[in-house]
């Protein structure tokens, strides 16, 4: 039954011009690149550089590490439309006009869907190649979107029961407990299983989402928020299919009413999973042939254990539900699948230079289990500590008789810089009780008034050796 | 009577019991975060301010100032390699008889000296002028010829050095030891694109590893392609010239010629020149590594050559015997690159022999197509 439903869907998929990019990328013409990080894990800003950097790729001496660029093999780099019209296209001009001006800002967080596509031209040095065709060009595509939304690809696999289960089980401890009050006193009022009317629903929900929002506040910073639309509707602001949530407990009988507030939930959920989830799923994230997966864990180290853990959590599973590897007759077929996974620690020039290390390792400890299951796959793999934008100075000085490496910045609620040694970042994930308060100062930077205004150099940390691993054995 | 032959079970008081291992403790290890004050003096790498984004002048980078500001790395102490014991006899031999010769050679110059003065004072001044010129060239060409040993021993730390810092992880080594190496290449003017081209490059941020490769890229990559460039050049001529003589005898002198050249052309490319005394070192150096080079890989990279197996053997012993000396030949130059390359090379940019042998058969085939056309056309 289920392979001429596979083949279905794949010859319903095999347009004219769906064939004619899948082509391309078999032939190694056109990558696709999977952006993946949480909300506020720098998604749009690393996207914002690293096209600002692939289209100065001519100019100067800042991608030592991309050797596309460095053996001067480069031709030249441009912006293209992007051949899908009904996706907006990445706003890169507003960027990084924002990141160039006068006092220079980070560019706004992303609220929709927005795609970009890099044309790079290149000679080729395959010697075959060359006879043919001197000149090449690779597309690279790059997908933006609201980090929150990530969180639901999980859901896919899950069914309502099993979601409210976890969501349940999640509630048991801190800082949830605390946060959910509301949302399950009003819970453990309702009947589940009896007649209810809508305005209950609509208060059941809407006490959810202000809870979910709750625990995204800064100071509780929890990553792992089920439905992502919750905290970042896009276009489904108040939209009905956003008026659902879990249930506390699942109802054990078999009697209930046909409109019972568990079954209407239930529907909801699933349609949500149907029209939202699955559609966001197949469009955008079902087909990629390259991962960066991108993690702030300096603002983890920050608040606490429990906001790290929950971001570990909600990364493992995110990771779980990109499709590497997989051995399906079509991928076999068009190879079409996720073989190389960058894991990358951004916000690296918030540390001193000499933590670097310390925070490559850390990220490796931290998401070994994706890592496992992807290197398993077969997939290349590699963990970096980046910066996309760069914008403190590494300084030293002596403190207390001792000489002490920091860094030096503008810090984003003040004007005045400052010189800081934020702690360092520790090679094994620390026990609970480890993580005291004050161990740990990353206080967030202003972006660094560019010189140049519209110009050739954003500084960065390794964005050219990110480039290199992803892109850089198909030229 | 009941004896068990087991133990039975028991409940302790927990503090009656005395831990054999120190128990398990958090220990709460780091360092406190720190702001600065705001009078404290910062420090910053000034030759790294050129990719700060505050940076306004360019012009800093042509003025290369090496002393790298971060921490210096301690150089781990190598461990003595030679034994006092064991050199102690023959060493004390060696002392004696030198000073031995050396007192007789000052006596019996002074007691010349001293005979030419009583014959005539003017022949004994012009002898006491010539002994001390003698004596003080003498003196100058020994004091240079230290030095370029001094240089050739530098070569050979930081190569000792530069193998700890390839799978180094860490940061801060590798600035140091790169700008050491650097200063070797400071006077030259065809460096000096190079170095900056680095110095432009490498930020603080870049861990040991990325210096090294830079370095590498930027600076080493250009002065291996002249080597390789010496060392093909080298054994085409080499190859050449044992194909087409006759004489056995002048063979081996032509090849060992050209070899120690080639020697001493590689030296001087990557750390200066050698010196006479320094150039034999050297030279005995890499004859040594050529001699203990793994055996198997002698045979896949040579021997087909040196034993007659290829197809050129087919097609001429002359040939063969040609292609044999010029592989010899490259295979000394390519010791030579690795013995005098300040920066040890990884095996993904180490020079390969079976490249330059490709060259080789090329030139030669094109010699003997030449001539065949020649031939015929005659």
């Amino acid at each position: 039954m289920e392979v001429p439903e596979q083949a279905n869907k794949w010859l319903s998929q095999l347009s004219k011009a769906n064939l004619k990019e899948r082509l391309n990328r078999t032939f190694d013409r056109q990558v696709k690149l999977a952006v993946t990080g949480l909300s506020r894990s720098g998604k749009t800003v690393f996207i914002t550089s690293l096209v600002h950097q692939l289209l100065h790729g001519l100019e100067g001496s800042h991608l030592p590490f991309f050797h596309i660029v460095s053996s001067g093999r480069l031709q030249g780099t441009k912006l293209m439309h992007h051949p899908d019209m009904h996706i907006p296209a990445f706003r890169y001009d507003p960027s990084i006009e924002q990141l160039c001006q006068e006092s220079p800002l980070w560019p706004e967080p992303t609220s929709g869907l927005s795609q970009i596509r890099v044309a790079i031209r290149y000679q080729t040095d395959n010697a075959l190649v060359k006879k043919v065709n001197p000149v090449n060009t690779l597309f690279v595509d790059i997908v933006d979107y609201p980090g929150e939304w990530l969180l639901d690809l999980p859901l896919l696999e899950l069914s309502y029961e099993d979601w409210s289960m976890q969501i349940a089980d999640m509630c048991q401890h801190e800082p949830r407990l605390s946060l959910s009050k509301d949302w399950r006193e009003f819970m453990a009022q309702q009947d589940v299983t009896g007649q209810v009317t809508d305005e209950t629903l609509r208060k059941a929900s809407e006490l959810y989402t202000e809870f979910l929002h709750r625990c995204k506040d800064r100071q509780y910073n929890m990553s792992l928020l089920q439905p992502g639309r919750f905290t970042m509707p896009g276009d489904l602001k108040g939209a009905p299919l956003l008026e659902f949530c879990p249930v506390l407990e699942l109802p054990s009988g078999t009697t209930q009413a046909a409109e019972s507030f568990f079954l209407i939930m239930k529907k909801r959920y699933e349609s949500y999973k149907e029209h939202v989830v699955k559609k966001f799923y197949t469009e955008h994230f079902s087909s990629f042939d390259r991962q960066i997966v991108l993690v702030d864990m300096l603002r983890a180290f920050n608040i606490g254990h429990a906001s790290f853990t929950d971001m570990r959590e909600a990364l493992n599973m995110v990771l779980r539900s990109f499709e590497y590897g997989k051995t399906g007759l079509m991928n076999k077929l068009f190879g079409l699948k996720i073989d190389r996974l960058l894991f990358a620690a951004t916000k690296a020039d918030h540390v001193t230079p000499n933590q670097l290390p310390n925070l490559e390792r850390f990220l490796q400890q931290m998401l070994t289990q994706s890592y496992n299951d992807v290197i398993f796959e077969g997939v290349t793999t590699e963990t970096l500590a980046l910066s996309s934008v760069k914008c403190t100075q590494a300084a030293h000085t002596q403190f207390q008789g001792q000489k002490i490496s920091c860094i030096k910045g503008v810090p984003l609620d003040s004007n005045q810089p400052i010189a800081l040694f934020p702690g360092e970042v520790p090679t094994d994930i620390p026990l609970p009780e480890e993580w005291v308060d004050g161990r740990f100062n990353f206080v967030e930077f202003k972006p660094p008034r560019l010189t140049n205004g519209n110009g050739n150099r954003i500084p960065h940390i390794r964005l050219d050796r990110a480039l290199e691993f992803l892109i850089g054995d198909k030229f | 009577m009941t004896t068990t032959a087991w133990a039975t079970p028991k409940i302790f008081d927990l503090d009656a019991v005395e831990n054999v291992e120190e128990e398990q403790k958090v220990e709460l290890n780091y360092t406190q975060p720190v702001i600065i004050p705001a009078d404290a003096t910062l420090k910053t790498n000034a030759l790294l301010m050129a990719h700060e984004p505050d940076t306004s002048d360019y012009d800093e980078w042509d003025s290369v100032d090496v002393n790298y500001a971060g921490g210096a790395a301690a150089i781990a102490p190598n461990a003595p390699t030679r034994q006092l014991d064991n050199v102690s006899l023959w060493g004390w031999l060696g002392v004696s008889l030198g000073s031995f010769l050396l007192l007789a050679l000052v006596v019996d110059t002074a007691l010349f000296l001293d005979e030419q003065y009583d014959n005539s004072f003017v022949l004994g001044t012009v002898f006491l002028v010539l002994i001390t010129g003698i004596t003080a060239t003498a003196l100058g060409l020994t004091y240079r010829s230290y030095n370029k040993i001094l240089q050739l021993k530098t070569v050979s730390e930081l190569q000792a050095e530069g193998f700890q810092l390839f799978d180094s992880q860490g940061h801060g080594r590798a600035m140091p030891y790169v700008n050491r190496v650097a200063s070797l290449y400071l006077e030259r003017p065809d460096m000096k694109g190079n170095l900056n081209q680095f110095y432009a490059a490498v930020t603080d941020a870049h861990h040991d590893q990325e210096v090294y490769e830079l370095f590498t890229q930027k600076v080493m990559s250009d002065l291996d392609k002249q080597a390789y460039q010496i060392v093909v050049q080298r054994s085409k001529e080499t190859a050449l010239l044992t194909m087409l003589s006759q004489i056995g005898l002048l063979d081996v002198i032509f090849t060992l010629w050209r070899n120690t050249a080639l020697v001493k052309d590689i030296a001087t490319l990557y750390s200066g020149r050698p010196g006479f005394i320094g150039s034999f070192m050297l030279f005995g150096a890499v004859i040594q590594n050529l001699l203990y080079a793994d055996v198997s890989e002698a045979a896949a990279d040579g021997m087909a050559e040196i034993l007659g197996g290829s197809v050129l053997s087919v097609m001429s012993g002359q040939m063969a015997q040609g292609l044999g000396s010029g592989v010899m030949t490259a295979r000394v130059g390519l010791q030579a690159m690795q013995n005098c390359r300040p920066m040890p090379f990884d095996e993904k940019n180490k020079p390969r022999l079976r490249h330059v042998r490709k060259e080789i058969v090329k030139s030669m085939t094109e010699v003997f197509s030449k001539k065949d056309s020649a031939g015929t056309a005659g």
